[in-house]
């Protein structure tokens, strides 16, 4: 009898605490909608944009930005998100102000700045590329906790493993949440507000 | 305190225990499909259509008819381009799609695709493609696909590529694939995946470049 009221007691206990971690989990999320306690993600780098000149983690600064990882021989997720965020950015028109976002290569080896200058010409100036050295790739993806993993296949070429996921920051550099690939429009709109209205 | 701290940990535990689920379900339907894959054995079926779509195979007919074959636009630094169709067989015995090729591509490849853990995973496919008998195989964006690769110029939206598809028992069957738009290709997108009630009023009218096999 003892045995049995001290396990009910133990499931009662269970469910309060669940319960506690997730009003917890609400209220901070709903009390974090200015992004007070945001991580700042991201490491100093020296790489290349598009046309070939040196870009560092300054370009970030002061604007709300997307970034998102990916390489040209990538037939569906790549052009898929670049589309994706670049219909974001038109769609919040004016609201975008200065919202910029860079799609950022795993590939360098393939995608020098001019493959990656073309990559993105039919799309606005406010999408940048990053490309430059294996290693400074690595390591910026490394930075964002976005995986790359480079894959050797049969006949001697390759492939590229990689997070899909958009990472959205702010204009004081924080970061603050992910668009996962096809996410719904709707939530992909407010994520991006979110780092607008700042 | 300590009461809190003991429903904490079964909170915890409570959903360190439902991720460990979902990923195993999910490893677990990967290995269903590479199992189907591999899966090569003729068995004949009592289909209803098996007499008559048996008579036509006799006859070098349309059991294998390829619909909805479909590309989209690709930017001009793009090497690569995804070719999306659906298989149908409606002949008594499986068969395997064994190569592709397309003119304006130097190779043309099958490959899957999965996303694990927000990580997306593109593989050639090193086996041949079954399509069982009686059965329906979609490539689709999200999955399986066709990859045209070493591009000489891109996907010109309203196009139409030409790629041969080699099949075990069909025989070389010739497929146009319509290139569609971004924005179109979202759209079919959507409709692939069961659609959310997004953009219905639109029909990409698809019977005009269904193949059959000759």
């Amino acid at each position: 009898m003892t045995v049995f009221r001290l396990v009910l007691w133990l499931v009662v206990a269970a469910a309060i605490g669940l319960a506690g971690v997730l009003a917890l989990s609400l209220w901070r999320g709903a009390a974090d909608r200015d992004g007070a306690q945001a991580p700042v993600l991201g490491a100093a780098f020296e790489l290349l944009d598009q046309d070939g000149a040196v870009i560092t983690e300054s370009a970030f600064a002061g604007r709300p930005t997307a970034l998102f990882f990916g390489f040209t021989q990538c037939p569906e997720i790549c052009p898929v998100s670049l589309f994706e965020v670049s219909s974001l950015m038109d769609e919040l028109g004016s609201a975008k102000k200065d919202l910029q976002a860079f799609f950022i290569s795993v590939d360098p080896a393939r995608d020098s700045p001019a493959v990656i200058r073309s990559y993105l010409a039919p799309f606005s100036d406010n999408i940048g590329g990053i490309t430059g050295d294996e290693a400074g790739i690595t390591a910026l993806a490394k930075s964002w906790g976005v995986y790359i993993e480079k894959v050797p296949l049969d006949d001697g070429d390759y492939t590229v493993d990689h997070t899909a996921s958009v990472y959205l920051v702010d204009r004081k550099g924080r970061f603050r949440g992910t668009i996962a690939y096809r996410e719904n429009r709707q939530t992909a709109l407010e994520k991006m507000r979110l780092i607008i209205d700042l | 305190m300590k009461t809190l701290l003991l429903g904490l940990i079964a909170g915890l535990s409570l959903g360190l225990f439902a991720t460990a689920t979902t990923t195993t379900t999910a490893l677990a339907d990967d290995t269903r499909h590479h199992g189907t894959k591999a899966h090569d054995t003729h068995h004949h079926d009592t289909d209803a259509h098996g007499t008559d779509a048996h008579d036509t195979e006799k006859q070098g007919g349309a059991a294998l008819m390829i619909t909805d074959a479909w590309s989209r636009v690709t930017t001009p630094g793009a090497k690569v381009g995804g070719g999306y169709l659906t298989l149908h067989n409606s002949g008594m015995h499986d068969d395997r799609l064994l190569s592709v090729s397309a003119p304006h591509a130097g190779k043309t490849e099958i490959h899957s695709m999965i996303m694990k853990d927000d990580v997306m995973i593109m593989r050639p496919v090193d086996q041949a493609l079954t399509i069982e008998a009686g059965a329906v195989l979609q490539l689709a964006p999200g999955g399986l696909h066709l990859m045209f690769m070493q591009l000489e110029q891109p996907h010109v939206e309203g196009e139409a590529l030409e790629a041969t598809l080699t099949f075990e028992r069909a025989g070389a069957i010739k497929v146009v694939f319509d290139v569609l738009s971004m924005r179109d290709s979202m759209e079919r997108m959507q409709q692939g995946a069961g659609g959310h009630g997004h953009d219905e009023g639109h029909d990409h009218g698809h019977s005009h470049n269904d193949s059959h096999s000759e």
